[in-house]
Order: C-alpha cells, then structure tokens, then sequence
C-alpha cells in the first residue's frame, strides 16, 4: 500500500509534472489565459489520455521490442488523442472550441510521452494506471489554480461568473500574464515544498538523534549493568 | 501585398511563441546561449517548412478525398517523425560541422508542438483570409502560400529564441534569489518578450 | 537468412508489431468516427444554437432566389426556417461606418406560420474589418429589440430625434443594426405569406445615397418640389435639401435645409456651410446631363474635389435624383414621413 501512497505523492507533489518538472508548458500556459474552464477542461483530457496510455502501454510492455517503442507510444497516445479529441466535439462541443488547437497537441505534450517512458514500460498495469491518474491530477489541479489566478486578474470573473464588475488587467489573459502566474507559481511551488521538506529534515534529524541518544542512553546505563554481572 | 501581411503576421503578430504559446519547450530548455538558440530555431524553422511541403498535399490530396481526415493526428506525427529521421541522417553524413551547431537539436523537434501545430493551422482551410488577418477573401490558399506562412512563422520562433537567449545571457551575471532561478526567472523575462509583441497587434496595414 | 529464420527475428517481430498496432488503432478510430462524426447540419445546428442560448435545434435553408431581396437600406442574405421554434432566421447585410454589418434575426412565427409574432433574438454575426466602433454596441443594446409585433414597428436609434435613440457613440454601426432588424422582419413577413416585397421605387435612378422613405415630393402642374433626405456618407451627416424641377428638365431651386456638414480638422460648419451655398446656386439651372457630366469627372481636380468630396458627393446625387426621377414623381407624389 506504501507503494501506491508513493506513486500518488509524487506524481501530484513531489515530481508534480507541472511546477517541478515544467513539462506540457504549451498548453499549460495557453489554457491558463483562457481561463479557469479552458484549463481544468483541458487538464481532465490530460488526465483521461495519460491514464488510457499507461495503462495501454503497461499492459503491452512485454510484447513491444524495444526498438520500436517510440513509434508504438506514438500511435498509442495519438490514437486516444483523436478518440477525446471525438467525444469532446461530439458532446462537448463549447469546451473543444475553448481548447482548440491544444486538444490535439496533447499528442506532443512531454508528461503523457514522459510517464510512457520513464514509468509504465517498467511497472505493472495497476501501478501505471495510480501514476497517471496522480500525474493527471497533479497536472489538472496546477493547471485550474492558474486559471483561477489568470481568470480573476485578467477579466474579473471565476469559472465565467462575474466576480468584480470593474477590476481587470486584461494583460493577464494574454500569454505574458500567462508566463508571469506560471513563473510565480513554480517559485512559490519549490519554495513551499523546500521548507516542508527542511521540516522534515529536521524532525527527521531529531528523530534520528533522540533515537541515537537514547540508544546510548540505554548502552550507559547497560553497561554499569553488564559491569556489575 | 498579401505576401507583406503574411510575413507581418507570421513573424511578429501571430508569433508562435509569444502569442500562440507554441514550442515553449524549447524555447524554455534550449535558450541559454545564443549559439544554441539560433541553430535550434534553425531546425525548428527546416522542420516546419519541409513538413508543411509534405503534410499539407497528403491531407488536402489523400486524406480529404479518402475521407480518413479523423486519422490527422497519426499521419501527420508519423511524418514528421520520419522526416526528423532522414534530416538528421542527411545532414550527419553531408556535413558533419552542420550537424554539429543544428543537427543536435533534431530529436527534440518531434515532440516540438510548434511544428505539429503549423502543420494543423492549414487543415480544411480553403481561404488565405482566415489565417492571415487583413487579407481579402477569394485569395486561395494553397501550397505555396502554406509553405512561405510555415517558413516564416520559424523565423519568427528563431526571432524570439534569439532574443530570449540574449535575455538569460545576461541574467546568468544577475544574482537571483534561490526558489525564482531557473524556469521562474526565465518564465517572467519571457512575459517581457510577449508584452513587447503584444505592440505589434496594433500593426494596421 | 531462411524464411524459418526471418519469422524469428527481432526485425520481423518490430514490424508486425507496428503494424499490428497500427491496424488496431486505424480500425478503432474508424468505428469511433462512426458514431461520433459530427456532421454539417449538426455543425449548423451549434452556430444557430447561439440564437437559443445554446440550445441546439435544426434548420431547413429557404430559397430566396428570384425574391427582391434588396429591402431598403438592408440586403437579405439567407433565410432558414427553424423547425423546433417555429422562427425564421434571417442574415441580413447592411453599411455601417466604413464596412458591412451583417446581423442574425429570428423573426418569431404565430402558430399559423404565415403572420409574424415579433423578433426573437438580434445578433452581430459579421463586420467586415475596416467596421469601427462594433465594440460600442454592448449586448445591452441589441436586448432591445425582441419585441411582440404590431403593425408598422421600426427601429431607428440612429436618428437623434427618436426617443428611443442611445448615445453608443457608434450611430452608423447601430442604424445599420436597426436596418437589418427592419428589413428581416419585412422580408419574413412578406415571404410567410409566399409574396415578395415589391419595391416601389425599384426603377429609380441615383438612389444609392438617398433615404427615399424619408424623402417626399409633391406636384404642382408641371413643377415637381422635392424634399431629399440623403444618407449620411462616411463623414457628414444626411442632408435636407429642397429641390424643385421644372417640366423643362431643369432644376429651377435648390436650397438646403440641414446641412450635413459638422466641423472638423479642416473647415468649420459655417465654412462648409458656404461652399454648400455656393454649390447650391451653381446648380440652379442645370440639366441631368450636366450633373452627370459632373459626377462622372472624377479626376483629382475633378468638380467633387472641392475639400468638401463627400458632401458635394450627397448634393449632386439628390440632384440627379431628382431630375431623373422626375416623370415617376410627376405621376405619383409621395407624402412626407
């Protein structure tokens, strides 16, 4: 179970393939001046194609000779691109007019090729499938915060609701807005992981001494005892 | 004149970078000096032109009259992949001081969105109007009017590369506070860049 | 390298793969499209779907050939009939300031489909670029317009007098807004009924910048008296000129009544207001042929190059109106409005 807490941890945290690796910034920073909907609606389809893909390329690890992987990734992940890139125009078709042209560059975004290559080809299907969901939902909840952030700076509403009725700075929903909330992001991002970390560095450091101290607490106080034998 | 309002909009209103937030990956990882930007915008801008050439007459000859138009996406990838390919093994073997200063930054391009994206730009657009702003309609657009926008869309990718690798130049000599060095500090020099080319929306012509 | 062999390589292995892989993704995105391809009615549907606030209906195209689709200032483009609501939808063009104003209207139906109920729904669907000022026109504006019908309701917020008139500050983008209103729910009204609008005044000549609807002229024996309302041209606003024409052919009054003229970079209104004077006096006297002969000179010297181009432009065409229309007029006066 330890394991999959992991996956989870890291995928949304810890290696977050937004704020710590800075993967996918196409789409992240397009969708982000777009608002929040654009932006949650497009970390979801992330989200779906990444799971699908892990899942798919886990499952067919043994089968795919490594010489060919690639080319076979590619395929796999354009095909379910299409596939969301289908339903969506079918069913929802104002968030695939929002998403535009970045529905389909899902296909050449790094974190789905990445966590292909770096995790699904060497893990079981179930593990693959916790490490794209972790990954998506690190991804999707990145994603929607700056939205929310570009989105109420940038047009005054949240989620299209008006929020203020005269406030905006309309920079922020262009691409520098854009680059200024990710920017920012990243740094407050690492910056709190940084000190929680720190933290528990030093609880763990305490921890350890405590435990060191007390060992030879224990040796002392043995050994007048082992003396006395 | 249709030619002037393509390379305006192709290189400065409608730049890849700065206003469709195309290619960012590299213009984020491989801008820290110039001599790197300039080559990688180099293959960026080869790579967009020759896989327009290509894309561009399989989905308006092949694909649109088979009907398998949904099939874009793996046809298109697969293509520049392969292009990607041969490019890098021509130039290894013709000139392998090219290869050196460009040839390097080829395997990245396949997954560079800047060059799936202007491929896609041109997908059942019949009217050179609907991409090129100013443009009155009637004007047909067809493969060489695709094949110029994709050439100049990568000088404009190659214009801003270069002008963020001078950006981070100088602020290699700057002292940056620990959690904004690296992507942050850059992410904010960048939003400059896409501010001073927010200007050129106002291009009237 | 036997066949044997062949089969158990790694080569052999790759592509089968591939191809395998390839096979099943083509075949799989094949079947989806099957289900999920959108089609172009249903693409349709969507675009009219913002008549309805996202509600998605259907709609049949009507043929609006052979019909006069020139309805006063307002070209009708296309008409489609909404099947769910039992609207008409109209696109209909008119010229704002600077390009062409192309605006969505459904007209709503009674339930016996031929008598119109009122005006469902007023949308900006197109300007052409050099259109400024569209941005003035806030959605506040266009909710004014759906209204239940009764005889003889138009829109007119670009004329100042009209109480109902807004300060957009975007007077000709608005009145063109209210022309295609106008002309949609007169084109649908006549169309349900299987008629066509005729237009009386079809056989006019020099019509192009006159408002003929507010214009009237009257007849004593062989003397025609017109009062011309042109159309404002990019630049001044409309003029009133009284213009009397003899049995002759020959204009034998012209005075303006408003002038269109405001002050600008240039001159002042009094100045534009003599030079009009001037040309009002000059153009006692002349015949159709002359006027033609002045508006056909377009050389930059040209008579319509006096620095007042446009005005000038609205005079000598009320002029040619008036002479060339003048056996029309003779036989059928027509009322002020």
């Amino acid at each position: 179970m330890n394991k999959y807490k992991k996956i989870t941890l890291d995928g949304i945290i810890f290696s977050n393939p937004t704020f710590m690796l800075v993967l996918g910034t196409c789409p992240t920073l397009a969708m982000i001046s777009k608002g929040a909907i654009s932006a949650a609606g497009m970390g979801l389809c992330v989200l779906v194609v990444l799971t699908l893909a892990n899942i798919i390329i886990s499952a067919l690890r043994k089968v795919i000779p490594n010489q060919v992987r690639i080319p076979c990734y590619i395929v796999i992940i354009a095909t379910l691109v299409t596939l969301v890139q289908m339903v969506l125009e079918k069913y929802l078709p104002t968030l695939y007019d929002s998403l535009g042209t970045f529905l389909a560059l899902i296909v050449v975004n790094c974190i789905v090729l990445g966590r292909a290559e770096a995790f699904a080809n060497k893990h079981t299907v179930l593990e693959s499938a916790v490490d794209g969901i972790a990954n998506g939902i690190g991804f999707t909840v990145a994603l929607t915060v700056m939205g929310i952030v570009c989105e109420l700076l940038g047009s005054g509403t949240l989620f299209g609701v008006q929020i203020f009725k005269t406030f905006k700075i309309a920079m922020f929903a262009s691409p520098a807005g854009a680059f200024i909330v990710y920017g920012l992001s990243i740094a407050l991002f690492t910056y709190i992981i940084d000190v929680f970390q720190r933290a528990r560095r030093v609880k763990v450091n305490r921890i350890a001494r405590e435990n060191l101290l007390d060992a030879k607490n224990a040796d002392t106080a043995a050994e007048p005892a082992e003396a006395n034998v | 004149m249709n030619f002037v309002l393509l390379v305006l909009s192709a290189v400065l209103t409608n730049n890849f970078i700065t206003v469709k937030t195309y290619g960012i990956c590299p213009f984020l990882g491989v801008s820290k000096n110039t001599k790197s930007a300039l080559g990688m915008g180099v293959a960026v801008t080869v790579v967009m032109f020759l896989a327009t050439l290509v894309t561009y007459p399989i989905y308006k000859f092949i694909m649109t009259p088979l009907r398998i138009n949904f099939l874009w996406i793996i046809f298109f990838i697969f293509i520049i992949a392969a292009l990607v390919q041969m490019l890098e093994a021509i130039i290894r073997k013709i000139s392998p001081s090219l290869y050196n200063t460009m040839g390097v930054y080829l395997p990245l391009i396949t997954t560079n969105c800047a060059v799936l994206g202007v491929t896609q730009l041109f997908n059942g657009v019949t009217d050179l109007g609907e991409i090129v702003k100013g443009v009155a309609s009637g004007v047909e657009l067809n493969l060489g009017w695709a094949v110029l926008y994709a050439l100049f869309a990568g000088v404009g990718f190659t214009l801003v590369m270069v002008i963020m690798s001078g950006m981070r130049e100088k602020l290699n000599c700057c002292k940056v506070s620990k959690s904004l060095a690296g992507f942050p500090v850059s992410m904010i020099a960048a939003a400059f860049i896409c501010m001073a080319f927010m200007i050129f929306a106002q291009i009237k012509v | 390298m036997t066949a044997k062999q062949f089969f158990k390589s790694t080569a052999f292995k790759c592509i089968a793969v591939l191809l395998c892989v390839l096979l099943v993704s083509g075949v799989l995105l094949a079947v989806a499209y099957g289900f999920l391809e959108v089609t172009d009615e249903e693409r349709f549907g969507r675009k009219i779907g913002v008549m309805y606030n996202g509600e998605t209906v259907t709609a049949t195209e009507q043929d609006i050939s052979g019909k006069n689709t020139n309805v006063n200032d307002a070209k009708i483009e296309k008409l489609w009939y909404v099947n769910e609501k039992n609207d008409y939808l109209v696109q209909a063009a008119s010229r704002g300031n600077g390009g062409n104003i192309i605006c969505w209207v459904t007209v709503r139906m009674r339930e016996n489909k031929v008598d119109v109920k009122g005006i469902g729904k007023v949308l900006l669907y197109a300007f052409d670029d050099p259109a400024e000022f569209v941005g003035n026109i806030g959605s506040d504006v266009y909710e004014r317009f759906p209204y239940d019908y009764y005889d003889g309701k138009t829109f007119s917020y670009g004329d100042k007098t009209s109480p109902e008139y807004i300060n957009t500050g975007a007077s000709y983008t608005l009145t063109a807004v209210c022309n295609d209103v106008n002309a949609s729910v007169a084109f649908v009204k006549a169309f349900a009924k299987g008629g066509d609008i005729s237009d009386p005044y079809e056989n006019f000549e020099y019509k192009s910048l006159i408002n003929i609807n507010k214009s009237s002229w009257s007849v004593e024996g062989e003397v025609v008296t017109y009062n011309i309302v042109t159309k404002a041209n990019e630049g001044p606003d409309p003029f009133t000129l009284e213009i009397k024409v003899d049995g002759t052919g020959k204009i034998t009054a012209y005075t303006i009544i408003t002038n269109g003229c405001a002050e600008d970079g240039h001159f002042t209104a009094d100045d534009y207001m003599d030079m009009m004077s001037t040309l009002a006096k000059d153009l006692t006297g002349k015949t159709l042929a002359d006027i033609e002969g002045y508006l056909a000179d377009n050389s930059d010297n040209g008579t319509l190059h006096t620095g007042a181009t446009r005005s000038n432009e609205l005079c000598y065409h009320a002029a040619a109106f008036a002479l060339s229309n003048y056996a029309a007029c003779l036989e059928t006066p027509k009322e002020g409005n």
